[in-house]
């Protein structure tokens, strides 16, 4: 059973048992009080009669030699008539014996009572209600029982009207009360049902779906920290895709980087093994093996560099700027012969930076190597450090191809080409530059790359961490 | 003979197909960049172009359409494996589409049929006193007719197609009977006798010592 048809059924019972009980309570106290004022008033009447009766039959009597039913008939007949039109009617006992009566059931009712009492009953006959009251005449008429009988029977239909009214207003109330309680709990229901469609929405993986419910009671509070809490589940979800994507992009690029070196050393050595080859192609072919085996090991050394730097956390170390330079120079001596580049080294000699010698080189490295790889033959490659504040910034700058700057941001990606089908002939593994970016991480500092096509490239390492 | 041009900025894989092209007994040229495809045609009407897709300057799907109206056959050589590329590939009117990682078995035997379809000549092979008609499914040796069960000509077929390469049993067995045949090798070895015995080819047709058989041509 729903929230609402059971505030319904609840409301609606509770509603109609305290209406009732009220209902019942009023009809009953009403009656009592009614019943009380009618059977005062029929007193006082019944002692009025009696003394005028009493008054007629000493008048009368004088008339008589004995009183008997008969002439007793005579004396009270015109008071009954008179009464009977009223719902008033007589019974007279002569000595306990019925004397007269034009009662409305014609028979005789007989109470019985000793002179000075009255009895007061109310007694249904034939279907009405009717009260009686008995007392005997003052003497010397003691012998006479007088017995006054009044309809009452609009005291019991005012009570059957009460409670008929109780009824029919309960039912009326209740069908009103029915229908603006069903407008109300559906109306106070409708931030629920949105809230359930909403979650019922979330759950099947529309996360961007809100609740929305703007009222200021406590299921707005409630539909706000819903709301909060799917943002948050939003943010997360959406950063656990774009890490996913990040992923599965990585590891496609890297099946595809691994895919050119293995298809010709594959090739090679089928060629090898099974065609009649010539001496030369014979050397053509394991020259490639070898420079195509190299390049997946230079590619897998580096994965392994990126694996590690993921995991580990380094020492920093206070390192002198001068020695990693020396240091870059040396392992780049041959590189930089064979392209006869030029590369020159401004730079303040007692600048320090706090961190891992050997990833600093690496970093080195792998910067001046990408500004070799960019740069034309006979060309220069400029490095300047300096130090500002306490922070270190090394800048190495080419005249090679440069690029755009919207491609000098995405650069750094693993496996990134600024144009798809620029190979890697030039020996790259397409990780270089997204070491850098993690050596830089780790390092607290900043890389950016400025450049224009033509133009060249200057990269700009900023140390913030003295 | 046939002169291929291979378009294809992986220095090994170019060769590596120019290398096969010539064992064939073709002629073989590689261009690096894509720039450079149309002024070579122009100059060279190369038989066959095996294309890569990706290439610096022009890549091959923008030049396809240029090569279309010359009416050289292309073979598509690409690392580009979605499906969207293969129809792409093969609705702006490339012959076939070879996917790398490839095997070079496997390309050469399409470069031969290519060449079969496009190009007259290479209809029929002739080697000495041999000669074999592809379309005819026709051979004579020595201007007699050699019949030749239908088997045995796939065989000879394929041995001439990869000719001066070894082909090991087990990938004759894969080419000439198909995956789903469960016979052994023996069955080759049966029927290369028999080829052998039909065109008088035992100085041809070399056992390769653990390997498998050779046809050896002039190149």
């Amino acid at each position: 059973m729903k929230f609402w048809q059971k505030a319904f059924f609840c409301i609606i019972a509770v509603f109609l048992l305290g209406f009732d009980a009220m209902g019942y309570t009023l009809a009953e106290r009403g009656y009592a009080l009614n019943r009380e004022y009618a059977l005062a008033a029929a007193e006082t009447e019944q002692d009025i009669i009696k003394q005028s009766l009493y008054e007629s039959i000493a008048l009368s009597a004088k008339n008589f030699e004995t009183l008997n039913p008969a002439n007793l008939a005579v004396t009270i007949g015109p008071y009954a008539n008179f009464y009977q039109n009223q719902g008033i009617y007589f019974e007279i006992y002569q000595d306990g014996a019925p004397a007269y009566s034009n009662s409305p059931s014609g028979r005789y009712e007989k109470p019985q009572v000793r002179q000075g009492e009255q009895l007061t009953e109310i007694k249904e006959i034939e279907g009405n209600l009717y009260c009686l009251i008995t007392s005997r005449m003052d003497e010397p008429y003691g012998n006479l029982q007088y017995v006054y009988i009044k309809d009452m029977q609009s005291l019991a239909d005012f009570k059957a009207k009460i409670i008929e009214s109780f009824v029919t207003i309960g039912v009326v109330v209740s069908l009103i009360l029915s229908v603006a309680m069903l407008l109300m709990l559906v109306g106070l229901t409708v931030p629920f049902r949105k809230l359930n469609a909403a979650a019922a929405e979330i759950s099947a993986g529309n996360y961007s779906k809100r609740a929305a419910v703007k009222s200021r009671d406590e299921v707005g509070d409630f539909a706000r920290s819903f709301d909060a809490m799917t943002d948050s589940i939003e943010t997360h979800i959406a950063e656990l895709s774009r890490m996913t994507e990040s992923k599965q992009n990585f590891i496609d690029n890297l099946a595809h980087e691994m895919r050119t070196p293995i298809t010709a050393i594959v090739g090679y050595a089928e060629l090898l093994k099974y065609a009649d080859c010539s001496e030369v192609e014979r050397e053509t072919a394991v020259d490639h093996i070898i420079s195509q085996s190299g390049r997946i090991q230079n590619l897998s050394s580096k994965l392994l560099d990126l694996a590690y730097m993921g995991s580990a956390s380094i020492p920093l170390l206070p390192v002198k700027l001068e020695d990693l330079l020396a240091g870059a120079q040396a392992a780049l001596k041959h590189r930089l012969r064979e392209k006869n580049i030029d590369l020159r080294v401004e730079s303040q000699p007692t600048a320090i930076i706090n961190g891992d010698a050997e990833l600093l080189t690496s970093l080195l490295v792998n910067l001046i190597d990408n500004a070799v790889n960019a740069s034309s033959e006979g060309s220069t490659v400029e490095i300047y450090a300096s130090r500002e504040a306490g922070r270190v910034l090394i800048e190495v700058a080419d005249h090679g191809k440069g690029m755009e700057p919207s491609e000098a941001v995405k650069i750094v990606e693993p496996f990134y080409r600024i144009d798809s089908s620029r190979s890697r002939s030039g020996g790259g593994t397409g990780l270089g530059l997204a070491l850098c970016a993690r050596i830089c991480e780790m390092h607290g500092a900043s890389l950016d790359i400025c450049s224009e096509p033509g133009k060249g490239a200057t990269v700009k390492i900023l140390f913030t961490t003295p | 003979m046939a002169f291929i041009l291979i378009v294809e900025d992986e220095v090994a894989i170019g060769e590596l197909v120019a290398i096969h092209a010539r064992i064939a007994g073709h002629k073989a040229s590689i261009l690096h960049n894509g720039n450079e495809v149309m002024g070579f045609i122009e100059k060279t009407r190369p038989d066959l172009i095996v294309l890569d897709v990706m290439l610096p300057g022009q890549d091959g799907f923008s030049l396809m359409p240029q090569i279309a109206p010359t009416g050289i056959p292309v073979i598509f050589l690409t690392a580009k494996d979605r499906l969207d590329d293969r129809i792409l590939g093969l609705k702006l009117g490339a012959d076939d589409y070879v996917v790398k990682p490839f095997a070079v078995t496997e390309l050469a035997m399409r470069i031969e049929t290519v060449l079969r379809r496009c190009k007259a000549n290479a209809k029929t092979f002739a080697l000495g006193s041999l000669e074999v008609n592809f379309d005819e499914r026709a051979v004579t040796l020595d201007g007699l007719a050699v019949e030749l069960t239908a088997r045995e000509f796939e065989l000879l077929k394929i041995l001439i197609d990869n000719r001066n390469i070894a082909l090991s049993r087990d990938k004759l067995l894969e080419l000439a009977w198909g995956f789903d045949y469960m016979g052994e090798t023996r069955t080759v070895d049966v029927h290369i006798q028999r080829l052998r015995k039909k065109l008088n080819m035992e100085s041809i047709i070399k056992t390769v010592y653990k390997l498998g058989y050779r046809l050896e041509a002039p190149r």
